[in-house]
Order: C-alpha cells, then structure tokens, then sequence
C-alpha cells in the first residue's frame, strides 16, 4: 500500500524534487564561488564561510516552496475528486493521510541528502580541519528540519482546512500584518518584537529557518 | 442469512434543501437491488452513508456484518464501489490505477483484471484524462469487479453512456454475479435497466424511500383500475391507492398498488357505496409503475389523497 501511495506522490511531484535536488546540490558550490570572490585564498574555509551566509536565503525559499509544493499538489489530486477515492478504499482515513504524510516527507530526503553531497563535494576543494568534515551532515539535517517543518504546516492545515486553506492562509498573515501595524501605532512595539523573537530563536518553531546557515563557523 | 445491507431509522441533512428522513433500508444477501430515484432523491447521498464516507446524525447501517461508519474500511475491503463520477487519479494511466488499487485488496485477481482490460479495449499506458467517458465507467467496472467483492455498489455506472456500452458493462456485471453469487446495489433512474437485472427494487423521492419491494411485486403489482361510480373515501381497503383522476362524469381511473385480481370483488362488496364497477384494469409498464410511485408518494405527502 504504502509503496502505491510513495508511487503516486513521486508521479506528482518528481519535478519539484528533481529541481529542489539541483539547486541543493549546487548551492554549497555557489556559496564557495560567491566567498572565493571576496578573499585572497580561494581555497580556504574562509571562502566558503564569506559566501555561505548570502545564499543561506536560497536554501529557506527551497524548503519553504519545495515543502508547500510537495504537500500542496498530491492534496489537489485527491481534492479533484472529492477525495473519494481515498474514502472507498479499506483503509482509516487516519491511515491513508498518515501513509500520503509519510510519503510526502520520504521524497522530501531527497533534496537533503543532495545538499550533503554538494556540500561534501564542495568541502573537498578546501583545506578545513577534520573536526569540520561533520558539517555537511548538518546542514543537511537542518535542511530536512526545515523542509519538513514547512511541509508538516502545509500538510495539516490542508487537511485540516481543506479547499480553506488559501483562505486560512491569508488571513492569518493579513491578520498579522494588521495586528503589528495597529501594535506599533499603539506604541506596543515591543509585543511584536518579543513574538518575533519567541517565534525565530530556538526553540521557537521558526527557528530553524532564521539562525545561521553558515557551512563552516570557525 | 444475514442482509448484506441493512439501514434502519437513517437520518441526515445536507444544509437546509435536502434530508434523508429515517430511511429504513434492507438489501438480502444475494439479491441484485435497485435504488431507483429520480435525480436528487437522495440515491447517492445514501451510498456515501453506507460506505462511511459521511456521518449519519441518526440510525444505524450495517454493511457485510460490520458497522458502518465505525468499521467502513472492513466492510470496503469486501465491497466493489463504482461511483457516479470518474474517481481515479486522472494523472496516472490506467495500469497505474490498476496497480494502485491492486495494492488495497488481498483478494484482487490479476487474471480478471487483464481479461477485462482485453474484453473492454482498454490500454494500460492511457493517461486517464485522456479516456472518454464509456472508457472510464469501463475501467471504474473493471476495477471493482476485479477486486472479486461480495458486495457490489454501484452509483448510476451506467449514465450518460450509449446503448451499446450500457449494455456491455450490465453483462459484465451480470456475468460476474452469477459465477460468484455477490450482492449487488445498484442506483440508477434508468428504469428499463433496472428492469433486466434486478430481483429487488427499492424507490427513494425527496430524501425517503417511498417503496421497497421485490421486482415481481413491482412489475405487475401496480394496476390503473377504470371504476363507474367511484367511492369519495377509501376505508379498508385490501390495496394502496397512489392517484385517481376523473376520466368522465362517471368514471374514475385509479392507480393502485398491491393490486390482485380477487380485489375486484372488494368493490362489490365492502366499498362504502357497494355500487362501484371495475370497467377495466390496465396493466403500467415499469416506468408509468415508477412514476405513479413517485406520484401517489408526492400527493399522499401532500395530503392530496
């Protein structure tokens, strides 16, 4: 059953992963030729250290996009339907969404585990102490995080709020948006900010996309 | 023999327009039942209760032994589902579907399935999207008859499809009943093709099954009974009377069901004027029977009769 659903969603989705895969494999390597640019020794950590930081973005639109595609499009398929062929077949609902979670989540290794061949690949150009041969495995693994956080929110609140979603989407950002701005006209400033902290310092939920996405911290 | 499909005291409302009203429903093992109803009766509102796929707010559905909606995915196991519309993943092809749907079911037959993609000319590598309709209602037939369930429920598989092709799939299900002896549901408003296949009809109107009875008693149990000198009321009388129009000053045309042709003596001697006289009894085809059903249901709520 669950190598069916796993089918399905790599039918659907293989293009979003093909293209998280490419741009996380050779992200590492455009991170080392941004910082090469800007040092003497192009071969140093250092290199790679001055360019990780300004494409740590790229990799934040790639699990935040990859993860909501990846979640977002087996949905539709089903929703295409009025999800009746996952209702007449003799599984739970519970089971059939945790299988199609699953899933999803599986081919989402994927990317990760091509950014820890680029970063591996990329390291092997430069002389970095041993001691740091285990970053790579790092970022990956923060990467996943990352990916997976997204694609967890994406995942439920889609079923959770079906077609709505969009709608819950929007409004909670707007509503967001609203609140801040009637917060610092109030001057209550400092309420948003703390929010902002509470939510992009760990062990916040958005913690793992906002801190430091630099490769190598020597 | 337990009834394969057993509905008792079915309540639901979808908004405020539509309601199923204590629906009391019983499909014996074995039989082939019809669900006729006009469109929005009520016909797959129904099916979508007895397959789990909605809650009930009232009553209780037994499927196969298993209570639904608390063990639908044990009674799905055990249950071939061809809905109204194409269900299937329209991105994959067809061997892609099959595949995937082999997947759930222990007892799907490899053999069947590859005779029935010959028999209706399908092939594997069609993109679903690209399937006409017959196509699809062929590929949703071969999907549910290949899984070998005990129980078959079909929502109006056969609407919107030529002649020809209605007739190819009804074959395939007859010819799948009588080798394995299943029980089948089928909704539909095609009267005629009900007529052919089915031991068991069951009609709904407005969210109620306004008469559930074997097809025998169907076919030649409802009469128009031409009568000089009708009686105004009607008390104790051995038969149902669903309309009656004035045909002249005199004389009446009713259509009654339950209808024997011993009845006529009722008139003589214990309806209220004991001067009525049966002119003519006439027998409906299937339609006319379904229509005067829905009639005689419609005035009575009406208090019309």
């Amino acid at each position: 059953m669950f190598r069916q659903i796993l089918f399905t969603q790599l039918r659907w989705t293989r293009t979003m992963i093909a293209a998280m895969a490419v741009l996380t494999f050779l992200t590492p390597a455009m991170a080392w030729w941004l910082g090469a640019t800007r040092v003497l020794n192009p071969l140093s950590p250092r290199a790679i250290m001055a360019g990780f930081q300004s494409v740590s973005m790229i990799l934040i639109i790639t699990s935040l996009l990859g993860a909501f595609l990846v979640a977002a499009y087996p949905w539709t398929q089903d929703a295409a339907a009025k999800h009746v062929l996952p209702l007449s077949l003799p599984v739970t609902w519970r089971h059939y969404v945790a299988m199609r979670f699953g899933a999803g989540a599986l081919t989402l290794v994927l990317p990760a585990l091509t950014l820890w061949l680029g970063s591996v690949a990329t390291l092997a150009l430069i002389e970095i102490p041993s001691t740091l041969r285990a970053y790579p495995g790092t970022l990956a693994l923060r990467f996943l995080l990352a990916t997976l956080m997204a694609y967890s929110g994406t995942f439920a609140l889609q079923y959770i709020a079906g077609r709505r979603s969009a709608i819950v989407m929007l409004v909670v950002l707007l509503g967001g948006l609203v609140l801040g701005l009637v917060l610092q006209f109030a001057g209550l400033n400092f309420i948003v900010e703390r929010f902002f902290e509470f939510l992009t310092t760990s062990p916040g939920p958005l913690a793992v996309f906002a801190a430091d996405w630099k490769l190598v911290d020597v | 023999m337990t009834d394969a499909i057993r509905i008792r005291g079915l309540t639901w409302k979808a908004g405020t327009d539509f309601a199923l009203r204590d629906l009391d429903l019983t499909v014996p093992t074995g039989a082939i039942y019809g669900f006729l109803g006009p469109n929005g009766s009520g016909k797959t509102s129904t099916i979508r209760l007895l397959l789990g796929m909605q809650q009930a707010e009232r009553g209780s559905i037994d499927v196969l032994g298993h209570q639904v909606p608390r063990d639908a995915h044990l009674a799905l196991a055990r249950i071939g589902y061809v809905p109204e519309r194409l269900h299937l993943y329209q991105t994959l092809t067809v061997g892609e579907n099959i595949r995937f749907r082999r997947a759930f079911y222990p007892t799907f037959d490899d053999a069947e399935s590859t005779r029935l993609l010959k028999h209706f000319g399908l092939r594997e590598h069609q993109l679903l999207s690209k399937l006409s309709k017959g196509e699809s209602g062929k590929l949703m037939m071969l999907l549910a008859l290949a899984q070998r369930p005990e129980l078959l429920v079909l929502d109006e598989p056969t609407d919107g499809l030529d002649p020809v092709l209605r007739r190819e799939l009804l074959s395939s299900l007859v010819d799948y009943v009588s080798a394995n002896g299943a029980t089948v549901f089928i909704s539909s408003h095609l009267v005629h093709e009900q007529e052919r296949i089915c031991d068991w009809v069951g009609v709904m109107d407005q969210g109620r099954l306004i008469a559930e009875l074997p097809m025998q008693e169907f076919r030649s149990g409802i009469k128009r009974v031409r009568l000089a000198q009708a009686p105004a009321a009607l008390v104790g009388a051995p038969f149902t009377l669903l309309s009656r129009e004035t045909v002249s000053e005199r004389v009446e045309e009713w259509v009654v069901r339950g209808w024997r042709p011993e009845m006529q003596q009722w008139f003589a001697q214990d309806a209220a004027t004991g001067t009525t006289e049966v002119r003519d009894v006439l027998d409906c085809d299937l339609e006319e029977s379904f229509v005067e059903l829905l009639r005689g249901a419609r005035l009575q709520r009406e208090g019309a009769l």
